[in-house]
């Protein structure tokens, strides 16, 4: 259904929320852009994310991950992410593309406690949240991709 | 005008013309209006269906939808008033256009396929009879192709999860070789759900033989012809004359281990490269089920039976079983050894009190003292700014104080009156119990049915581990029997009764099928155990082991409980010990009719000796006569292995006098191979009984069945994939899946609290191929992070038990090997 993935690209970018979104070694299944969170602590950096489909697309869920380092509970070190839109119990083939994305922008600018992947950095947002926003601010400044000029 | 009547095709339908008396129709010729009234209800009636099978053979349509000319007539009728546009449907008959065309067709009723994005008209979108949804139907396609090339049977519709109609399969797919598979699956999956099946063991045999009520003669033969191989209904393996299953099988472990240095051929469980702990069978149906190393929960469900178990220990779960300190968290990668969870459970619950009465003994003084000293400084506070006369104030504080000193014991006593019940009833209520019914201590319930013994190893191999399942209700027994593990302990009873008794209690496993299992031998590790320490047995009561067999399926006299065992070693002693374990079994007169009788096996020596040496005569008796009433039978028939057995019991009282907790394992361990293990994990009876009360003085008859549970051959993998349940931080899984027989998968809404996850097929993969071979699907997937889970993992348990019923679930995939 490359079809389907060809329009889902069109509508993503009309979406706007995730910027140079392309298909990465010109396979439409890789996506790859970049996310800019709206909220602190990440509001200061963007990152790199890539959404890979499979070929039987809609009917399988696509996977999302961060490329770029990310002090969040919602992410691991690799970069994989809670998402349970994109899981296989959950997918439906009637999911855009475009809601991933954004359900991937919310997760990172609102970290979901039902959605973790570090416990020891939810605990920490959870019992000392000021603590936890200063050491992503840091992480964020450090590893994050500058923000394009809007 | 008149028209021939032909074979009416969708594409001419959009002209057509009735004449009252003519019977040949024809639809190439310009519309005509039908005014007969009273064909209009019969056009709406046939209009749907008309409509949905427009896609397939027009002719046969036509003809199936004429009666006569009227019938002629209706369709004709339909389609043009249908066709409110005659170029629309003109168009949308075509099955190559895609939607392509659609901007060029006029809006007629046209419809978004949610799958593919693309306009068609409504006639594409095929009428599925379970739900609302509509997609077009080459999208429906695919989809079922996709998902019946998996072998997954519980197709469901792409956007909910409303099963879909096996007729609305056929018509929608309109491929007979591919329907012809789902139902194969379908087929299959029914098959290994039933416990009376029995797959023929002969290397290239996909028959199987539904033996009902067969336990008692066990020797099946497979109905294929030019196969007629002939196994053995217990063990499943091919028929072993004058041998019990578990010599028969040790026989061909054997010969096969020869084979094996000989040829240095590669094990079944290196095939795919995976470790050979990452295929096991599952506790309830046996089929194989491997998990991949993906970051992925212990929380399994089977693909095939659904039950769910716990990956680290194997044994049927229910959601308690991560609560309690049992050993195995989501992400463990090894269950906590025997003494580990042992100590752990054993420190919990003594610890707990103590702990409570800390808190309590702190507690209550000092809301007793301090409430008072509170509120006399808050009206010391309050009357400060203000101008009273001091003795004023002071009475005001004094009265204050005595009402609060009034009032704090009384609030105090509610509070602790109010939690220490809570966390007593924790400690002592839900830890035994999930220990209990989740297995952790080697318990685990079966359906219902009764309970199964499964047997832990101290080193995750499970030789003779026994668990002695145990209702829960059961475990308030325990403390007063205990069991003859325990015994030889020499010293652990009640406590360790109360906390883990059921560990040491030997349930009786049985077998819906071998029923008649007096051949059931409760492996019972503790069993063996206490067999070892006979003196032991007199101190211990015995253990009764009520098993309720299924009446109804045997046609013997008496049901009777079959006492399996677990673990089946080809040891006499290990039998003998099983035998200690005795439910209730029938004793077998001479005729080989059984009769049935509750023993009670009296823990005396002498009796010991005596039953032990009738049990063991079972052992000698042919596998086959299997039967309850066999097996039961302690008659004595002496054979060779009767001898063998008294031996090595004795041997085994002597070895076995250490101390030993849960970890009675130990014993089996050093007499049972890995076997025995493996059949114990494989061990699908169940059985269900009140007061299992083990005695060790009389073996196990059902040895001969223990060999029932070896279903670890090779001949009977199936891969399967199961997912895990609790995967709030995992949600993707890799999964390889390598299916020779493609057979069953799991479901995707297989268990609507805790789906099973789906296996996607990636590029490499040719899913759309129906594999008649091997094939691997890999799916790239997210892992969760596992160097996290140490930390914090009550708060794991806590998120995921919350989040298991929303998130997805792991997924891991089983290998597949073709008979």
């Amino acid at each position: 259904m490359a079809g389907r993935i060809a329009k889902e690209l069109e509508e993503a970018r009309r979406w706007g929320g995730a910027r140079e979104l392309r298909p990465l070694d010109g396979n439409v299944l890789r996506w790859g852009g970049l996310l800019l969170p709206n909220n602190p602590p990440y509001n200061g950096g963007a990152f790199r994310f890539e959404l890979t489909f499979s070929p039987h697309h809609p009917l399988s869920p696509p996977r999302a991950r961060l490329c770029t380092s990310i002090y969040h509970p919602g992410v691991d070190a690799e970069g994989h992410v809670c998402q349970p839109l994109t899981s296989t119990q959950h997918w439906v083939p009637s999911t855009r593309a475009t809601q991933v994305l954004q359900d991937l922008l919310l997760l990172l600018d609102s970290p979901d406690p039902q959605r973790v992947l570090r416990q020891d950095l939810a605990r920490e947002l959870r019992e000392r949240p000021e603590l936890f926003h200063r050491r992503a601010e840091e992480h964020t400044r450090l590893h994050a991709e500058p923000r394009p000029e809007p | 005008m008149k028209f021939n009547t032909f074979l009416m095709s969708d594409l001419d339908m959009s002209l057509h013309r009735q004449m009252g008396s003519d019977r040949d129709l024809q639809s190439s010729a310009s519309s005509v209006s039908l005014p007969s009234v009273k064909k209009a209800p019969k056009k709406r009636r046939i209009s749907l269906g008309s409509l949905f099978r427009r896609k397939k053979d027009t002719k046969r349509k036509s003809r199936d939808l004429n009666g006569g000319v009227d019938g002629i007539a209706s369709i004709e009728s339909i389609h043009s008033e249908m066709c409110t546009d005659k170029n629309s449907i003109f168009s949308t008959c075509t099955s190559s256009d895609n939607g392509t065309t659609s901007s060029s067709k006029p809006s007629g009723d046209f419809m978004e396929c949610p799958l593919c994005l693309l306009r068609h008209s409504k006639d594409r979108f095929p009428e599925i009879m379970t739900c609302h949804h509509r997609s077009c139907v080459d999208c429906l396609r695919q989809y079922l192709r996709i998902e019946i090339s998996e072998s997954r049977v519980n197709i469901s519709c792409p956007e909910c999860s409303e099963r879909f109609n096996p007729h609305d399969i056929r018509l929608i797919l309109n491929d007979d070789i591919l329907m012809e598979k789902y139902e194969e699956f379908m087929l299959r999956r029914w098959l290994v759900a039933d416990p009376d099946c029995r797959w023929c063991p002969a290397p290239d045999c996909g028959y199987a033989v539904i033996a009902f009520g067969c336990a008692s003669c066990p020797k099946l033969t497979c109905g294929r012809e030019g196969c007629g191989t002939e196994f053995c209904y217990h063990c499943k393996q091919i028929w072993h004359p004058n041998q019990t299953c578990d010599a028969a099988r040790q026989e061909r472990a054997q010969s096969l281990r020869l084979r094996t240095i000989r040829s240095s051929s590669i094990s079944y469980s290196q095939e795919s490269g995976a470790a050979a702990d990452d295929i096991k069978p599952c506790p309830r149906c046996a089929a194989y089920i491997i998990k991949m190393n993906d970051g992925s929960c212990n929380h399994m469900t089977c693909a095939v039976c659904g039950c769910e178990f716990c990956w680290l220990c194997m044994k049927e779960i229910s959601d308690l079983h991560y609560l309690s300190p049992s050993g195995c968290t989501f992400w463990g990668k090894k269950p906590w050894s025997r003494k580990k969870k042992i100590l752990w459970q054993l420190g919990t619950l003594v610890g707990a009190p103590v702990g409570i009465a800390l808190i309590a003994g702190i507690a209550i003084p000092a809301m007793i003292i301090g409430i008072p000293v509170y509120v006399g400084r808050k009206i010391h506070n309050r009357y400060e700014g203000k101008d009273i006369s001091k003795h004023k104030r002071n009475l005001a504080i004094a009265g204050g104080v005595t009402l609060s000193v009034i009032v704090s014991p009384v609030v105090a006593a509610v509070t602790v009156g109010i939690g220490v019940p809570i966390m007593l009833a924790y400690v002592y209520g839900v830890v035994p119990i999930s220990l209990c019914r989740s297995g952790g201590c080697g318990v685990s319930a079966g359906n219902g049915k009764g309970v199964r013994i499964e047997f832990d190893d101290e080193n995750d191999i499970n030789v003779g581990g026994t668990n002695a399942a145990v209702d829960t209700t059961s475990v308030a027994e325990a403390r007063h029997n205990p069991s003859i593990g325990e015994g030889s302990v020499g010293g652990l009873t009640g406590s360790l009764s109360a906390s883990g008794s059921h560990m040491d209690r030997i349930g009786a496993i049985r077998d819906n099928l071998s029923e008649t299992a007096s051949t059931m031998a409760l492996a019972g590790a503790s069993i063996t155990g206490s067999l070892s320490g006979s003196a032991m047995v007199n101190c211990f009561n015995r253990l009764e082991v009520q098993a309720d067999v299924q009446k109804e399926r045997y046609s013997l006299s008496g049901e009777s409980g079959t006492v399996s065992l677990g673990t089946v070693s080809d040891n006499a002693s290990t039998k003998a010990m099983a035998g200690s374990i005795l439910n209730s079994y029938i004793p077998l007169d001479r005729e080989g009719n059984s009769m049935e009788v509750q023993v009670d096996i009296e823990s005396k020596p002498a009796k010991f000796r005596h039953n032990s040496g009738s049990s063991s005569v079972e052992d000698g008796s042919a596998a086959c006569r299997s039967n309850a009433g066999c097996s039961s039978a302690c008659l004595p028939e002496s054979k060779s292995s009767a001898t063998k057995w008294s031996k090595e019991t004795t041997a085994g009282k002597k070895s076995k006098g250490k101390l030993r907790k849960k970890s009675s394992m130990k014993i089996n361990e050093t007499r049972e191979d890995m076997d025995a293990q493996l059949l114990e994990q494989q061990s699908t009876n169940s059985s269900e009984f009140d007061s299992p009360s083990l005695s060790d003085s009389i073996p196990s008859v059902a040895d001969s069945h223990s060999s029932h549970f070896s279903e670890f051959s090779c001949s009977d993998m199936e891969s399967m994939k199961t997912s895990c349940s609790h995967g709030s931080s995992d949600y993707h899984t890799r999964f390889t899946t390598v299916s020779v027989l493609p057979e069953v998968e799991n479901d995707r809404l297989e268990n609507s609290p805790q789906p099973s996850g789906i296996p996607v097929p990636v590029p490499t993969a040719p899913s759309t191929d129906i594999p008649q071979l091997s094939y691997i699907a890999e799916e790239s997937i997210t892992i969760g992070s596992s160097t996290d889970v140490g930390l914090g993992v009550g708060e794991t348990l806590k998120e995921t038990n919350n989040n298991h019923s929303q998130h997805a679930v792991e997924i891991s995939t089983a290998i597949q090997t073709e008979i």
